[in-house]
C-alpha cells in the first residue's frame, strides 16, 4: 500500500517542480559590504562593513524505525559566526543543539534538549599562496563527508557509519592546509595534529587523545580523488595506537554524482580490533529539483562481529538552493551491529 | 573578455584559467604580495558572467548552488556581484587586489588587463 502512495507523491512532486521557474533561485549573488545590516537566506547576515557575518542551519527529522516508537526531532540547530576582514586573519565558531526530542511516540508533545556543543572554533592564518595554518576545534579532514557533514548539504537524513565511527569527527589542534596550484600541481593538502580535548568536554564522539594525519585531493578529469591518513590513540582507548587509510571520490556530469569513500583502520591487538567500512552513493537527477539516490555500504565494526550490508534508496527535493526536503528508507541484512532501519524523512535549511 | 586587475596592483602580468577558477572558487585568496584578493561577478543573468562561468569555472552559476552552500558552511563567501561592466571597471580600478572581468571594449587606462577570454554562447536546448 505503501508503494503507490510513494509513487503517487513522487508524481506530484514532479509537477510542483515543473510549474515553478526551470533556474534555481539563487540566493548567493552577495553585493560588496556596505555600512548596512545584509542578509541573504543561505549566506547568513553581514553586520555592516565589519566583517563579521552570523548564520548557521537547522534540521527537523521524523523518524519511524524498526524496534523504536517514532519520534519527531530537532536533529540540529547550529549557529555560524565567522569574522573576516580580508586580512590575514580569519575566524570561524559554530554552536550547536543537538537532538532536541520534540514527540515521542503517541505520547503528547513535550521537549526534553541533549546538548548544546561548542562544534568549531578555530583562527586560520594566511602564511604564503601554498600555506594557511589553522589553529582551534575543526572537523578532521577524512574522507569527505565528514567536511560537508550538515543537513542541508547532504543528500541523506542518514549517515553512512564508515564516515563517522572509525575516527573522531573533530579535532583541536593545529593544521597547515593550502592548494599547490601556484607550483604547477593540482593538489590540495592538510596536515593536521590533535594537541588538546579541553574543547571537548562532553567527549560523546570518542574524540582523539593524540592524533597526526593528513589528506590530499587531486583530479583525474571529472572525478575528485582523495587519499586519508592518521595516526590516533582516542580517548576510550587510550593504551591502543591506531592507523587509519582511507580514500575517497566524486565524480559528477550534468547533475549526476557519485561518490564514495573507503575506510580501513587497523588496531594495535590484532586483527579483531581493526574496522572497516565502504559506500557508494549515487544521485540521478528525476526533474530541475527532485532527485532520486541509492546507497550501499559495507561495515564491519571491530570485534567478532560480521561485517553489516546497508542499503538506503531515498528522494531528495530542492526547492531552494540552501533547502532540502528528504525521505529515505533503510534497511540492512546480518544487522548483528544492529544499526536503526527504518523510514525517516527531514527538512533542512542553511539561513 | 577582458580580466581585469588595477594598475596598481602587483602581480605577475598573465594569470592562467586554471589560477582564475581558483581565484573565483575562492580557494585562492590572496596575490603573491600577500594582498587579499577581491574577485568580481556580473549578476547570474548577464551574458559576460555565464559565458566566464562557462569557460573558466566549467559550470554555470546555478550548477554552483551546492558548491557555494558547503563554503558558507566554512566561513566563505562567493565573489561580490555587481550591478555593470562600467561599475566592474571602476570598482577594480579603485580597489588594490580586485579582479573582474568586462567585455574588452569597456576597459580605461585606469585597470591593467591580465588576459582575454573568448566569449563561449550558451546552449539553448
Amino acid at each position: 500500500m505503501r508503494f503507490p502512495v510513494v509513487g503517487v507523491g513522487v508524481f506530484c512532486l514532479m509537477v510542483l517542480d515543473g510549474m515553478l521557474l526551470t533556474r534555481s533561485l539563487l540566493a548567493y549573488d552577495l553585493m560588496p559590504p556596505s555600512p548596512q545590516w545584509d542578509y541573504h537566506l543561505g549566506q547568513g547576515l553581514r553586520v555592516g562593513n565589519s566583517g563579521l557575518t552570523f548564520g548557521g542551519y537547522g534540521s527537523v527529522r521524523y523518524e519511524d524505525l524498526r524496534s523504536r516508537s517514532p519520534q519527531l526531532t530537532v536533529s540540529a540547530f547550529s549557529v555560524f559566526l565567522s569574522w573576516d576582514t580580508g586580512t590575514r586573519v580569519r575566524f570561524f565558531s559554530e554552536v550547536q543543539l543537538e537532538d532536541f526530542t520534540v514527540a515521542r511516540g503517541e505520547h503528547s508533545f513535550g521537549a526534553r534538549t541533549n546538548s548544546v556543543e561548542l562544534e568549531r572554533v578555530y583562527a586560520d592564518v594566511y602564511l604564503s599562496e601554498v600555506a594557511t595554518l589553522r589553529l582551534g576545534k575543526f572537523l578532521t579532514p577524512i574522507g569527505r563527508w565528514n567536511l560537508i557533514h550538515a543537513d542541508p548539504l547532504v543528500w541523506t537524513t542518514s549517515r553512512p557509519l564508515v564516515s563517522l565511527q572509525p575516527f573522531a569527527p573533530d579535532t583541536t589542534g593545529a593544521m597547515l592546509y593550502g592548494n599547490l596550484q601556484s607550483l604547477g600541481k593540482d593538489l590540495e593538502y592538510s596536515v593536521y595534529l590533535e594537541l588538546t580535548d579541553d574543547l571537548d568536554p562532553y567527549q560523546r564522539e570518542g574524540p582523539f587523545s593524540k592524533a597526526i594525519g593528513m589528506h590530499v585531493a587531486t583530479h583525474l578529469g571529472p572525478t575528485e580523488l582523495g587519499f586519508s591518513y592518521a595516526h590516533f590513540e582516542r580517548e576510550q582507548e587510550r593504551t591502543e595506537q591506531q592507523n587509519l587509510f582511507g580514500l575517497d571520490f566524486l565524480w559528477t556530469h550534468q547533475r549526476v554524482e557519485v561518490t564514495g569513500e573507503f575506510l580501513y583502520r587497523v588496531g594495535t591487538y590484532g586483527p579483531d580490533r581493526d574496522e572497516w567500512g565502504l559506500f557508494v552513493q549515487g544521485a540521478v537527477p528525476l526533474s530541475a529539483r527532485l532527485f532520486a539516490l541509492a546507497r550501499y555500504e559495507f561495515f564491519a565494526p571491530r570485534g567478532p562481529f560480521p561485517g553489516v550490508h546497508l542499503w538506503v534508496p531515498a528522494l531528495a527535493f530542492r526547492p531552494l538552493p540552501p533547502l532540502v526536503v528528504r525521505a529515505e528508507y533503510s534497511f540492512t541484512d546480518n544487522n548483528v551491529a544492529r544499526v536503526p532501519e527504518g523510514f525517516s524523512a527531514s527538512v533542512s535549511l542553511l539561513f | 573578455m577582458a580580466i581585469i586587475v588595477s594598475q596598481t596592483t602587483s602581480i605577475k602580468d598573465t594569470l592562467s584559467t586554471e589560477e582564475l577558477a581558483s581565484i573565483y572558487r575562492r580557494k585562492k585568496l590572496f596575490w603573491a604580495n600577500g594582498t587579499p584578493i577581491v574577485p568580481l561577478n556580473l549578476s547570474v543573468t548577464h551574458t559576460l558572467r555565464r559565458s566566464f562561468s562557462r569557460t573558466v569555472l566549467g559550470e554555470m552559476p546555478e550548477e554552483m548552488d551546492a558548491y557555494w552552500s558547503a563554503q558558507y558552511f566554512h566561513g566563505i563567501s562567493p565573489p561580490y556581484v555587481l550591478a555593470s561592466e562600467e561599475v566592474v571597471v571602476e570598482f577594480v580600478a579603485t580597489t588594490p587586489g580586485a579582479i573582474g572581468y568586462v567585455n574588452a571594449t569597456a576597459i580605461n587606462s585606469h585597470v591593467h588587463v591580465l588576459l582575454y577570454l573568448p566569449l563561449s554562447a550558451e546552449k539553448r536546448p
